[in-house]
């Protein structure tokens, strides 16, 4: 609440200013700018006339800050109008592509399944800062490649981007700290390319990591049905169902992911296990 | 007691708020992405259940779905969608989104369009309106819970289309 108030307080000092322009300075502007977005971020709701107000204002007072055109495009983005989304974004990008860029390729990837406009802009990303790992809204530019890759049925180079992320993560960090769907997806581009015994090694790293994963279960559970081991297939197949139906798999409130697994693909493969158990 | 707060920090910040309506013009007065009943195109039969003071909560705040998720969604799409030599032209994102009231009922349909790289963009009509017609179609949407009530939320679905056909519906 005094955060609330200080604000407003030092919000009113320098819109005074502003009002006086001419002994205002463009970095207090700035600086007022910076201070609205927070505003908006902390207080608002994304998308409502007050939000929209503040990031307008934000950008009025300082228009080469570029994290409320960002901003501005997200709750467009959020509703499906791509168009002003990406017309926000752009804009963002184009003043600061360190910042802006990997969360655009991000967007491409996860929201748009462009794998090519991704890839484009993931690449161009890493280029800026090539010393320093990169991270894209959080998750490594390598995992997101591998999965433009494997978008693109590229399981070669999907394949590549996984194992130099699972590398690279593991010499940072260890092993354990691996995002566990790198192993997942790894393990799916072995798997579309017919190499089980190397997709295997992939989804019992992932088991190893999360116990629990039930993609991990179901692909393991196809390569045991294709090579011929129905009755561990079998198990494998009901463990996924078990341990999908108890909420461990994988899923997003915004939308659904690359491969995403559903129920009905467990138990049309549990009747198909079943069927061949018979003959 | 979260609510109470949020309520009082409005009221702190209320003319704050009016500044900046002020510095921006007063550009903008609704929520982005909010869809207003219009008589001469929606269905007066469509009704959504309960008054929001705001805005009508998004999909992802209430969990609406589709029973069967998007691969319900697409396969559905498959069996009804009859591509058109006529529109081999045709490549862009096609955004439909409508409201799915507390009973699972969708109105309020309205596009919003694009290229493939994101600059303005305009399907043909008649393109249009048969992907809508497909979409009024689905009826096993499963309408959102607040306070673990159904609700009404606003939804959307984005359709990929390359040279007239569906190569992936969104999101």
């Amino acid at each position: 609440m005094n955060k609330v108030v200080l604000l407003l307080f030092l919000f009113s000092l320098a819109f005074n200013s502003v009002k006086a322009q001419t002994a205002t300075k463009n970095s207090d502007n700035c600086r007022l700018a910076e201070r609205l977005y927070r505003l908006e971020e902390d207080s608002t709701r994304q998308g409502s006339p007050q939000s929209q107000a503040l990031l307008d204002s934000a950008i009025k007072l300082c228009p080469g800050y570029s994290v409320p055109y960002m901003e501005k495009s997200v709750a467009f983005n959020k509703t499906g109008d791509f168009f002003n989304g990406f017309l926000w974004l752009n804009k963002a990008v184009e003043m600061d592509p360190l910042t802006h860029m990997g969360y655009r390729g991000w967007i491409k990837l996860r929201k748009l399944r462009d794998f090519k406009g991704a890839e484009k802009d993931l690449k161009e990303f890493d280029q800026l800062s090539p010393n320093d790992a990169q991270y894209a809204w959080g998750e490594h530019i390598y995992y997101l490649l591998g999965e433009c890759k494997l978008g693109m049925q590229d399981f070669d180079s999907a394949l590549y981007y996984y194992k130099k992320y699972i590398q690279l993560a593991a010499a940072d960090r260890g092993e354990s700290y691996i995002e566990v769907y790198a192993f997942v997806y790894a393990g799916i581009a072995g798997f579309q390319k017919k190499q089980y015994s190397n997709a295997s090694i992939y989804f019992d790293k992932a088991l190893n990591y999360y116990g629990n994963c039930a993609e991990a279960f179901y692909y393991k559970a196809l390569i045991l049905f294709y090579t011929g081991r129905e009755k561990e297939a079998r198990i494998y197949m009901y463990k996924a169902k078990e341990n999908f139906e108890a909420g461990y798999y994988h899923r997003d409130k915004y939308n659904e992911y690359l491969y995403q697994l559903y129920l009905s693909d467990i138990t049309e493969s549990i009747r198909l296990i079943s069927e061949k158990d018979f003959r | 007691m979260r609510l109470l707060l949020a309520d009082i920090k409005f009221i702190i910040l209320f003319p704050l708020l009016n500044t900046c309506f002020l510095i921006a013009n007063g550009q903008a007065k609704t929520n982005i992405g909010s869809i207003e009943y219009d008589s001469l195109k929606d269905d007066r039969n469509f009704k959504i259940c309960h008054f929001y003071e705001q805005s009508l909560p998004q999909y992802y705040e209430v969990g609406t779905v589709y029973e069967g998720g998007l691969k319900s969604i697409k396969k559905h799409f498959s069996e009804k969608f009859i591509p058109d030599n006529s529109d081999s032209t045709l490549n862009g994102y096609l955004t439909i989104r409508f409201v799915v009231n507390c009973e699972g009922q969708t109105g309020w349909y309205r596009f919003l369009e694009t290229t493939l790289e994101y600059n303005y963009y305009e399907f043909n009509p008649v393109f249009k309106l048969k992907l809508l017609a497909i979409t009024k179609t689905l009826d096993q949407w499963k309408p959102g819970l607040y306070n673990n009530k159904p609700c009404d939320s606003y939804k959307f679905l984005t359709f990929k289309i390359l040279k007239g056909n569906i190569a992936d519906i969104l999101p």
